[in-house]
């Protein structure tokens, strides 16, 4: 049984499954969604995990990142039925994120040793980017580092690595990361690994992060990265020029979009939906929701999965469609 | 639930995120031939309850919603039907630590103070008529006070006492006849006449049934039985008024309240759930599922079968849920 501190610590003795089942439906602008706690089937190994990111690939093949020594990622049908391990011939400090490029290879992104590592489909690492176990110098109390309250000390955007939270790579093999709980920054790679740019440093101001938490690039050659602790979006060019910044979130954990639309999961529990333009168009959910969205993916019909920090690891969202 | 990086965000203080959805939004829950919305916005709660929660609730004839506070100067807060604040009664000095509160026919408020023991009556208007119970003397049930953890007290409990010791819910009879579900301290209910004399306490500390494990909550139906959350035993347990037991609903995930009107049943589940059931005790509806933030600590249901709760999350809260007509779009509509 996997320890994941978020989940809700029972009182009681008896069956948990409902006699008679519950709908949850959430509607909002035209969006309308029903919520799934059973859509995705976990193997016993994953029972009761955290999964920190999730990913689909063009097939709806959804790949998971779960926080589980030795089972890290998992890949399941698009019935929801799970398929099998990649086991990983690289030991993972703690799973934060997790990218699929084109090539079907796998970039993890490992806030425990301070590294992003890419891995091929048979699990073998072929490329490694930052200091295993060396976190950079960004002036964070090193003391601090094992609590989320890190973030306070830092004093400048260092180099990369410092508890990295996610790195992506675009269609034409640019990578950019997110970094990091322990740092306050944005990286461009070229495809070899090279540093070409850092941007951020610590703080509330536009440009600045409270602990990027995330980024997507998206159809339009966004980066979209989640300024989690100072509850926004902000979006920047690949040369890291601001170009807007998506406000008042609840804590957001990561934004997806499938090109139409951005969402945006919210770790306070709600889901925040804006048009490509940056316009908030639907909200699903809201504050006292029980989703912990620290991840979402999306797949080819419109529904939407997050990596829920809670009793039930893998929600999906069903988009509904039909009106009666 | 409180979760670790939460920390990050109380140290940080003021944060900018839009707390009330700022588009129109609807949440939905469907279950059997039940269709709910929810309202999270329903309660206008006053600065002073921001953050309170309501261990009881009690809808009146006139269409109010009161409810039991933890909030320094508000014992007792008054909700019209459009969740606006009316007033606050009672006095925080005399009744200490409100637990439940319930409305008889006639307008008479009860309160049941958990830590003074005693239960308070008071008139439509909000003046205090008096008390039952003895006033800072819990009954003697034999429980050890000092026993930690305090979840596991009840326990301790050596002998079904009389009123009270630190009770907790109560309900009113159709002939202004009082139920008081006795509570922390003690395992028992008692049935008290509309004059206030005590006519029986049935009970005693068990799982057998008809005994109990921390009765938390009662209500009266329609038929005049009597509901006992009966929460550390996962049931319900339906009683006559004269104490005779009737059914055990079990299979309940920590069952902290009942309520009933004409036609249903209704049972808050701590872990996440509302179960509703016709009069047969039949299952007809779950709204939500273990888990969800449907977790309440109080519940109580108005003429048009909508349904206010208490939340058990983080930040407390009052919420309606708004019954609808049953549809027939797949997309809850």
């Amino acid at each position: 049984m996997n320890e994941n501190r978020f989940r809700w610590r029972p009182l009681s003795a008896a069956p948990r499954e409902n006699t008679v089942p519950c709908e949850l439906i959430y509607r909002s602008g035209e969006f309308a969604f029903r919520v799934r706690n059973d859509a995705v089937r976990l193997p016993e190994e994953l029972v009761g995990c955290e999964v920190a990111a999730l990913m689909m690939d063009p097939d709806d093949v959804l790949y998971a990142a779960c926080r589980v020594k030795g089972h890290e990622i998992a890949r399941f049908a698009p019935d929801g039925s799970f398929l099998d391990f990649v086991k990983l011939d690289e030991e993972i400090g703690r799973v934060h994120g997790m990218f699929l490029n084109r090539a079907h290879e796998l970039w993890i992104t490992d806030d425990g040793f301070h590294v992003a590592r890419k891995f091929d489909q048979a699990g073998r690492c072929i490329q490694t980017l930052g200091t295993p176990h060396v976190p950079s110098d960004t002036g964070v109390d090193p003391a601090s580092l094992n609590t989320y309250l890190a973030y306070l000390t830092i004093r400048r955007a260092g180099a990369p690595f410092n508890k990295p939270t996610k790195l992506i790579e675009t269609p034409d093999g640019k990578l950019f990361a997110s970094d990091g709980y322990g740092n306050a920054a944005v990286h461009a790679f070229a495809p070899d690994g090279t540093l070409l740019r850092t941007w951020g440093g610590p703080g509330q101001e536009p440009g600045h992060f409270n602990i990027p938490h995330s980024i997507f690039h998206d159809a339009c050659g966004r980066l979209w990265v989640s300024d989690r602790d100072n509850d926004r979006v902000q979006a920047f060019s690949e040369s890291g020029e601001l170009l807007t910044i998506l406000d008042g979130l609840l804590y957001p954990g990561e934004l997806w979009s499938d090109g139409v639309n951005l969402y945006v999961s919210e770790m306070d529990g709600r889901i925040s939906i804006f048009d490509m333009d940056g316009v908030l168009i639907a909200e699903i959910g809201h504050r006292k929701t029980s989703f912990s969205g620290h991840s979402m993916t999306g797949d080819s019909h419109g529904n939407l999965y997050i990596g829920n920090f809670g009793e039930y690891p893998i929600v999906k969202f069903e988009r509904l469609r039909e009106k009666c | 639930m409180q979760y670790e990086y939460m920390e990050s965000r109380l140290k940080r203080g003021q944060t900018r995120s839009r707390q009330r959805n700022l588009l129109p939004s609807e949440e939905l829950l469907c279950s059997g031939p039940f269709r709910f919305r929810c309202s999270w916005d329903w309660a206008k709660l006053p600065p002073a309850l921001d953050r309170a929660s309501f261990s009881g609730l009690a809808w009146s004839g006139e269409g109010r919603l009161y409810a039991a506070t933890n909030a320094p100067d508000c014992p007792v807060a008054v909700f019209a039907a459009d969740g606006s604040f009316l007033k606050k009664l009672g006095d925080r000095h005399l009744t200490g630590a409100v637990h439940g509160v319930c409305l008889s026919g006639d307008g008479t408020l009860w309160l049941s103070s958990q830590d003074r023991h005693i239960v308070l009556r008071y008139d439509k208007d909000g003046r205090l008529l008096g008390a039952l119970g003895s006033c800072g003397l819990p009954s003697d049930s034999g429980i050890n006070d000092d026993c930690a953890p305090s979840r596991w007290r009840y326990q301790t409990i050596r002998r079904l006492a009389g009123p009270f010791h630190a009770p907790t819910g109560l309900a009113a009879g159709p002939d202004g006849e009082l139920f008081v579900a006795d509570g922390y301290g003690n395992a028992a209910v008692h049935r008290f006449d509309s004059g206030g004399a005590l006519l029986r306490t049935w009970g005693g500390m068990g799982k057998e049934p008809g005994r109990f494990t921390i009765p938390h909550d009662l209500c009266v139906d329609g038929r005049g039985r009597v509901l006992v959350a009966d929460c550390e035993a996962d049931r319900v347990q339906v009683f006559r008024s004269d104490g005779e037991l009737l059914a055990v609903i079990g299979g309940l995930l920590y069952p902290l309240a009942v309520a009933a009107d004409a036609q249903f049943l209704y049972v808050a589940e701590r872990e996440g759930r509302i179960t509703i059931l016709d009069y047969d005790l039949t299952v007809l509806a779950q709204l939500g599922f273990y888990a969800s933030h449907f977790a309440a600590h109080s519940l109580a249901v108005d003429t048009h079968g909508n349904l206010y709760f208490s939340s058990l999350l983080e930040g407390g809260g009052l919420y309606k849920l708004e019954r609808l007509a049953p549809g027939t779009g797949r997309d809850g509509s």
